[in-house]
This record gives structure tokens, C-alpha cells and sequence, in this order.
């Protein structure tokens, strides 16, 4: 028979099914919806700034080629062909200059693209001058200390090349970053050359993140989409987004660490709050009810033991005057009540067993009890005097072995009376006439 | 349900211990392997830099996806030396504690000198994409390169220059923050030059391209009328230079060095970049199949073409890695390996590495045609 679990065990686990592993499960989900709920807060955040970068960037790229524009067809219409034109700061500018060109404009490759020795805006930045439109990759400048682009428009014969001011964008950059300083903004080009980035050495060395897994997974996508990989060495969750026709990648980005462990710490410590609030009140349970059930209980037990073992049975009063409950309380009474009689029937009983062993002995006739097995459990005087046994010797002994019958005419020995006796299980009388084979004594007459 | 038992409870344990085991020892096998690069990124010298650096990921990138060395990633860990030596110094000792095998760099000769005693102290071999000064030659140190000598090529020019009869005397200008290749090469030529019976009027030198050392300059040259001016400066300076001698109305030839051989120079020197010509031991980016193979990649990557340096960053990378297959990750066995000679198949082609980790090749020189860098001239190459 396989062991019971004890009361506390059971508790155990029923607080485990029931009210821990529950809380695990429910916690945890909660805590997975706050996540998602502060991710979705994060994706709303990132989507509506980068929607505000992207409608700055298409109107400062816009007006800087609208500008450009209007710079070489005003030259151009103008009566003053031949001449070359720089603006030291037109708005969105750094510096703008409107030249002739060569003719066939369009077939010309870069090198053989005519411009004044006054330009000294690297052409060679431009990944292609023939396509529209025509941006150069990010370079610092080490004359206007600032990382900057070009872009060039071209007309009939004049062209206008500038290079961008790119401080108003940084400062909305900066005036975003500085209201949630954890969001990392990025803004590429096509290639994944940095125009912006948080950290300025990274603009001053013209770094090129394409090598970065968040930004390779960026510039594949042409809509806008949310990201999550891994950017210098963290992992982040991000908005990218494409500005047509540009080309340039706006990112937004705030590591994970920052987006959801703060939430995340204070549901885990809430959680763990709760779990160890819940805990406590299981081992607070438990030794209630090791106080008030399981003690008393095993207390009671001893009664029993008492009373089978005949031994002074304790006082249960007290315990049944400071039984917490009710149930108990009357448990304890009735056990004490219950045992007491228990013990007073059983003393009678053993008295009323004595007088009758008294009356037993002094019968005229021997009688000798056995057992089922035919063992001798009791015999009277009389008995021992007929066998010649004596009851202290006698006891234990197989009745066949005391008393044993012989035919008094030829000293043969009769057929086991005892044996029929106790496999049929039914009275039988001596045959006559017998003799009781007595024990070192001469045999006496079976039915004296 | 009954309460977990411990016997569980242990093979839960230990379900998780081996899968935890597994997972960092997978990750301990893909750890990436670091290799630094050191070179300069902001300032004058910049281009050589950056498109070093370029170069030299573009490299990482393709070895690793072609399955790294032994399986494991190359990593590229960019440091910027700022064009100094002091910079060059601490970057060297900021990437030796992130535990790279081999450092890239530098992109100077002034440089590559004043990081060398750092080398030495960290075991790190510095393998110089660029670093062509000839104080370097011949010793046995930690300090490789993929950049065949300068003296050699000044040599070359020198014999160019004294079969030409436009150009019966030569003025020198040289930039002394480079000193350790400026000097050398200037000082090879001069030997060479005057060897074959040459006459330089003027030898001269500036440490900062500012109006008053231009001027300085463009007096000395109106003066000396040399037929041609040989420029061992920047690419920046070396346009600078162009356009205020043009704008001066200085006519002499300009002669100048690999160092200046960059688009930097292209971009700001503009129309005016077809009167120099180049000494140099770096072919054109489009002149072999290979080399336009891999400028249409770089192209491609970072929206620009490569510059010299981007190529031989790309090679230095290479030769690591050629030297990290035939050992492990340890330093020790890879200066070991670096100092074998050998022959390495390179974007300009073969090049030939000595034990003292020294280069050889060809010579060329190079002009500017519509706008881009082409052979003129294919010189005699000299043994290292």
C-alpha cells in the first residue's frame, strides 16, 4: 500500500495547482501584454516623428532643388552668360554656385563635367550625376566643419551645385532626442552613408552603417516598416522609413533595454511582490494549520494508543477547552467520553472473565478449552487432575498430546476424538467404554 | 496533480544545464575573431582613411560570407588615430585591449613610425595598408604592410623625369607633418635626380597649407622658374596647391606621389587635375577586370569610388586572413605565419611580402584623363 500524502502535502500542492501556478502563468501574460503595450506605444511614437522627418526632409531637399533650380534658369535667362555666380548662405545652404557647363551635359561623365577651379565641391561624391536627382554622399567638410551633401540641378547650359545645411534638421533631431533621450534617430542615404547620427564622430568619419544588421534589413525595404535587430551590439526596436525620391533612410530606434525593461522591472517586481506576499500566506497556512489541526490530532492519537494499550489515558480536557474551533472542541469530548467507556467496559469485562474462570475451577467436571487449532488455551482443576497435567504446562500444547483415549480391554489406542471434533466442528461423544490415558499416573475411566 | 518530484525536478535541472552547455558552446564557436583598424578619420588626411576603412570592411564582409576563418566571423573594430601620433598611439593601445590578433593601419608613414613602439610592446602586428616610407625597410618587426617602398618610385620618377627634355629643372615641395614619407621620397628623388646629372634650384617645405606658406611658395617659384614642381603632399593640400598656382599664373609641370593620388584630389582640384602626374605604385581603380569588379562593388556599397587606399586595406585584410587559415586566433602563431614569405594574390595583382613583412612591385605613372586616373607609363619595378 503506497503511503498517503500527508494533510500538509496535499495543501502544498493544492496551493501550487490552484493559486501559484495560475498567478505564474497570469503573470506572465500580463507582463507579455505589457510589453506589447509599451511597444505599441513605442511604434506609434517612432511612426508619427518619423512622419514629421520625412515631410521636413521632402521640403528642405524640395526647396534646395527648387531653389538650385531657379539659380541656374534665372542665370541662364539672364544676359549673363559666361560668368560664375557663388551665394555664401542662401537659405538651406551653406554655399551655392551656378556655373556653365560644358555642352552634352547629359553624356558627360564627371570628370569631364566643366566646372570653374572656384567650385571646390567634390563631384566625385556624386554616385551618379546623370540620374535625377543628384546628391552627393555625406561628407564633412572640413572647411565648414560640418557634415554636409551637395546636390546639383542643371539647366540648358548653367548648373547650380550646393551644399546642404543640414542644422535645422539636426536641431529637430536634437529637439526630439532631448524629449525622449532613450530614442536613437539615424538618418542615411541610400548606401547607408550617416547624415545624422546621435553621435558626432561617427558624422565626422563619414561612417557607413551598412555593416550594422538593424540598418542592412533597413535599406531593403522601400515602405515604411518596423524593425527589431540588433544595432551596435544592442538589440533595438525601430521604424525605418524610405524618403522618395531621395532615397535617404529615416530611423527611429530605442534599444530594448530602455523600451521595455523599466515596465517590465517594476510588473516583475510587482509580480515577484505579490509571489512572495502569496507565499508567506501559504507557509503562514501552514503553520496555522499544523497549530490548530494536525497537532491536536496527533495529540488525540495518543488517547487511542492509551486505550489500546491500557495505559492511564491522558487528559483531553484542556484540549478540548482550548480547541480553537468548535468541531474540534466536541471532537476531543466525544473522544475522551468514548474512550473512558471504551476503557470502563473493557475492566468489567475483565472482571466478569475472572469470575467466571472461579466458577470454572470449581466445577466437578474437567473441562479444556483450544483453540481453532486445537491448542490448549484453558483448563480447570478437575482437568489437571483426570490428564495429570498441569494448566501451566498444558498451555500451547496440541489437545491430542493431554488427552488421549485407549480401548480398556486391549490397551489400543482410540481414534482421535480431538481431530473429529475440530475438522467437523461438531459435539461428539466418547465411545464406551474408554480409558484416559493419564499422565504418570494410572489411567482413569472416561466418563468419571 | 501531485507536487513535482525532486527526480523531476533533477532532470529538469539537467535538461537545462546540458541545453544552456549547448548554447554557449555554439555561441563560443561563432565568436567572432577582431581585427583592428587604426587609421585616420577626421582631418586633413581623412580620405585615405575612410576608404582604408571601407576597403577593409568590404574585405571582412566578404570573407565572412564565404564562411570566415575556420567558421568563425572576422570582426572589424574601427578606431580613429586622428592624424596624430598621440592619436595613433592610444588608438593602437585601445584595440590591443579589445583584444584584436591584427591591426590594420596606419594610413601614414609618420604614423605607422610613432605606433610602432606600441606594436612592439602589445604584440599586435600592425599590418599597413598604405605605409610606404623606406625607415621601415628591412627590419624585423611586427610591423607588415601590403604598400610597396616609396624610394623606389621616386627613384623611377627621377629617371622619368631626367629622359624628358621639358623638364630640365625640378623644384621640391614637401609637406614635414608626413615627414616619414615625405622625406624619403623627396630626399630619394633628389639623390637619384641629381645622380643623372639633374639641377634643382629649390627644395622646400611647409607645415601648414595656409595662404602665407603658399605665397611663401609661389614667390620662391616665380623667382626659380623651375619646368616642373614636385608636390609630396596630400591629396587636399596637393589640389590646394594646384589651383593657387593656376590662379598665380604658375605654369610648371607638377609631379607628385601616391599619397595624393585619391578622388579627394579629383573632387577639388577639378579640370585643373589633368597637369599633374603621379609617381605612384598604385594602378587606377578601373584598370584590370578585378579591380573594376571590385570598384563596382565598393560603388555599389558606399555610393562612391574607391580610392588606392580602400583597395590596399582591402588587400592588407587579406593577407591576415591568408595568414589566420594557416594558424589559429593566437598572435604569437600569427607574426609567425605574417613572417613567411609569400605571394600575395592582390587586386593590383601579385604582390610579392618578404620576411620582413617589406612589398615589391611595379611602378606606374599615372595621369588624369576625363576626370579619372590612367596609366601613362608602366616603370620597372626594383627588388625590395
Amino acid at each position: 500500500m503506497t503511503p498517503k500524502p500527508s494533510l500538509q502535502d496535499l495543501v502544498r500542492a493544492f496551493f501550487f495547482r490552484r493559486l501559484l501556478l495560475p498567478f505564474a502563468v497570469v503573470s506572465l501574460c500580463a507582463l507579455g501584454a505589457v510589453g506589447a503595450l509599451q511597444l505599441r506605444d513605442l511604434y506609434r511614437d517612432h511612426a508619427f516623428f518619423v512622419k514629421v522627418l520625412d515631410r521636413y526632409v521632402t521640403t528642405l531637399l524640395s526647396g534646395a532643388y527648387k531653389t538650385l533650380r531657379e539659380k541656374a534658369l534665372s542665370l541662364e535667362e539672364s544676359a549673363g552668360a559666361g560668368k560664375e555666380l557663388s551665394f555664401s548662405s542662401p537659405v538651406g545652404f551653406h554655399r551655392v554656385f551656378v556655373f556653365e557647363t560644358a555642352g552634352e551635359l547629359a553624356s558627360s561623365p564627371v570628370g569631364s563635367f566643366r566646372v570653374p577651379p572656384s567650385v571646390d565641391i567634390p563631384l566625385s561624391y556624386f554616385p551618379n550625376l546623370d540620374e535625377w536627382p543628384a546628391v552627393s554622399v555625406p561628407y564633412f567638410s572640413g572647411r565648414l566643419n560640418t557634415l554636409t551633401l551637395a546636390v546639383m540641378v542643371r539647366a540648358e547650359r548653367f548648373a547650380a551645385l550646393g551644399e546642404l545645411n543640414l542644422q535645422s534638421l539636426e536641431k529637430l533631431i536634437n529637439d526630439f532626442s532631448q524629449s525622449a533621450p532613450d530614442n536613437i534617430v539615424i538618418v542615411l542615404d541610400q548606401y547607408g552613408n550617416v547624415i545624422y547620427h546621435p553621435n558626432p564622430q561617427i558624422m565626422r568619419c563619414q561612417e557607413n552603417l551598412v555593416h550594422e544588421p538593424l540598418i542592412r534589413r533597413a535599406l531593403t525595404y522601400w515602405r515604411p516598416q518596423a524593425l527589431f535587430d540588433t544595432l551596435d551590439g544592442r538589440f533595438v526596436f525601430a521604424y525605418s522609413w524610405r524618403v522618395a525620391p531621395w532615397g535617404w533612410i529615416l530611423l527611429a530606434a530605442r534599444p530594448i533595454t530602455h523600451a521595455l525593461v523599466p515596465s517590465l522591472f517594476w510588473g516583475v517586481l510587482t509580480a515577484i511582490a505579490a509571489f512572495s506576499l502569496l507565499f508567506s500566506l501559504l507557509m503562514s497556512f501552514r503553520h496555522r494549520l499544523d497549530q490548530l489541526v494536525v497537532r491536536p490530532i496527533t495529540h488525540m492519537t495518543t488517547v487511542l494508543d492509551a486505550v489500546a494499550r491500557k495505559r492511564k489515558l491522558p487528559d483531553l480536557g484542556p484540549l478540548a477547552k482550548e480547541a480553537p474551533f468548535s468541531e474540534l472542541a466536541l471532537f476531543a469530548r466525544e473522544l475522551e467520553r468514548t474512550s473512558r467507556a471504551v476503557v470502563e467496559r473493557e475492566a468489567a469485562l475483565m472482571a466478569q472473565g475472572r469470575e467466571l474462570h472461579r466458577i470454572l475451577d470449581s466445577i466437578g467436571d474437567g473441562v479444556i478449552l483450544t483453540d481453532a487449532c486445537g491448542r490448549i488455551v484453558r483448563m480447570n482443576a478437575e482437568a489437571e487432575h483426570l490428564t495429570g497435567w498441569f494448566q501451566t504446562q498444558a498451555l500451547g500444547r496440541p489437545v491430542g498430546q493431554i488427552l488421549t483415549f485407549a480401548d480398556p480391554k486391549t490397551g489400543k489406542l482410540l481414534e482421535n476424538l480431538i481431530h473429529r471434533v475440530l475438522t467437523s466442528g461438531t459435539a461428539q461423544k466418547f465411545p464406551r467404554p474408554c480409558r484416559l490415558e493419564r499422565r504418570g499416573r494410572f489411567p482413569g475411566p472416561c466418563d468419571p | 496533480m501531485r507536487f513535482p518530484k525532486r527526480g523531476k525536478i533533477r532532470l529538469l535541472l539537467s535538461v537545462g544545464a546540458a541545453l544552456w552547455s549547448c548554447l554557449t558552446v555554439a555561441a563560443c564557436e561563432q565568436e567572432p575573431i577582431k581585427i583592428g583598424f587604426s587609421g585616420t578619420l577626421t582631418g586633413p588626411f581623412s580620405d585615405l582613411g575612410i576608404h582604408g576603412r571601407n576597403g577593409a570592411r568590404m574585405a571582412v564582409e566578404t570573407i565572412n560570407k564565404a564562411g570566415g576563418v575556420h567558421g568563425r566571423p572576422l570582426e572589424l573594430v574601427v578606431e580613429d588615430d586622428g592624424g596624430t601620433p598621440e592619436g595613433a598611439i592610444q588608438a593602437d593601445r585601445h584595440l590591443a585591449g579589445l583584444g584584436v590578433v591584427a591591426i590594420i593601419g596606419h594610413m601614414t608613414s609618420a604614423l605607422s613610425m610613432a605606433a610602432l613602439p606600441v606594436t612592439q610592446e602589445t604584440g599586435v602586428p600592425l599590418i599597413s595598408p598604405t605605409t610606404s616610407t623606406p625607415l621601415l625597410k628591412g627590419r624585423k618587426d611586427l610591423f607588415f604592410r601590403v604598400q610597396p617602398t616609396t624610394d623606389a618610385a621616386a627613384r623611377a620618377l627621377a629617371r622619368w623625369v631626367t629622359g624628358k627634355p621639358f623638364l630640365k629643372t625640378v623644384c621640391t615641395v614637401r609637406d614635414t607633418r608626413n615627414d616619414a614619407y615625405t622625406a624619403p621620397w623627396e630626399g630619394t628623388f633628389v639623390a637619384e635626380y641629381e645622380r643623372l646629372g639633374g639641377k634643382l634650384p629649390c627644395r622646400m617645405t611647409y607645415g601648414d597649407a595656409d595662404p602665407t606658406a603658399v605665397q611663401a611658395l609661389i614667390h620662391a617659384l616665380r623667382v626659380e622658374r623651375p619646368d616642373a614642381v614636385l608636390l609630396v603632399s596630400s591629396a587636399r593640400d596637393a589640389a590646394y596647391f594646384l589651383r593657387s598656382f593656376a590662379s598665380e599664373g604658375i605654369t610648371s609641370h607638377l609631379l607628385s606621389s601616391a599619397w595624393a593620388q585619391t578622388e579627394a584630389f579629383l573632387a577639388e582640384s577639378g579640370r585643373l587635375s589633368g597637369n599633374v602626374i603621379f609617381a605612384t605604385e598604385n594602378m587606377p581603380t578601373d584598370s584590370t577586370a578585378r579591380l573594376r569588379d571590385f570598384s563596382w562593388e565598393y560603388r555599389k556599397r558606399f555610393g562612391i569610388a574607391p580610392s588606392f587606399a580602400a583597395v590596399k586595406a582591402y588587400d592588407a585584410v587579406q593577407l591576415v586572413y591568408s595568414a589566420l587559415k594557416e594558424t589559429t586566433e593566437k598572435r604569437e602563431e600569427l607574426v609567425r605565419a605574417l613572417s613567411r614569405s609569400r605571394t600575395l594574390d592582390s587586386l593590383y595583382g601579385s604582390l610579392t611580402i618578404d620576411a620582413y613583412g617589406d612589398t615589391s612591385g611595379p611602378y606606374f605613372i599615372v595621369g588624369v584623363k576625363e576626370g579619372r586616373f590612367a596609366v601613362l607609363e608602366f616603370l620597372p619595378g626594383e627588388a625590395s
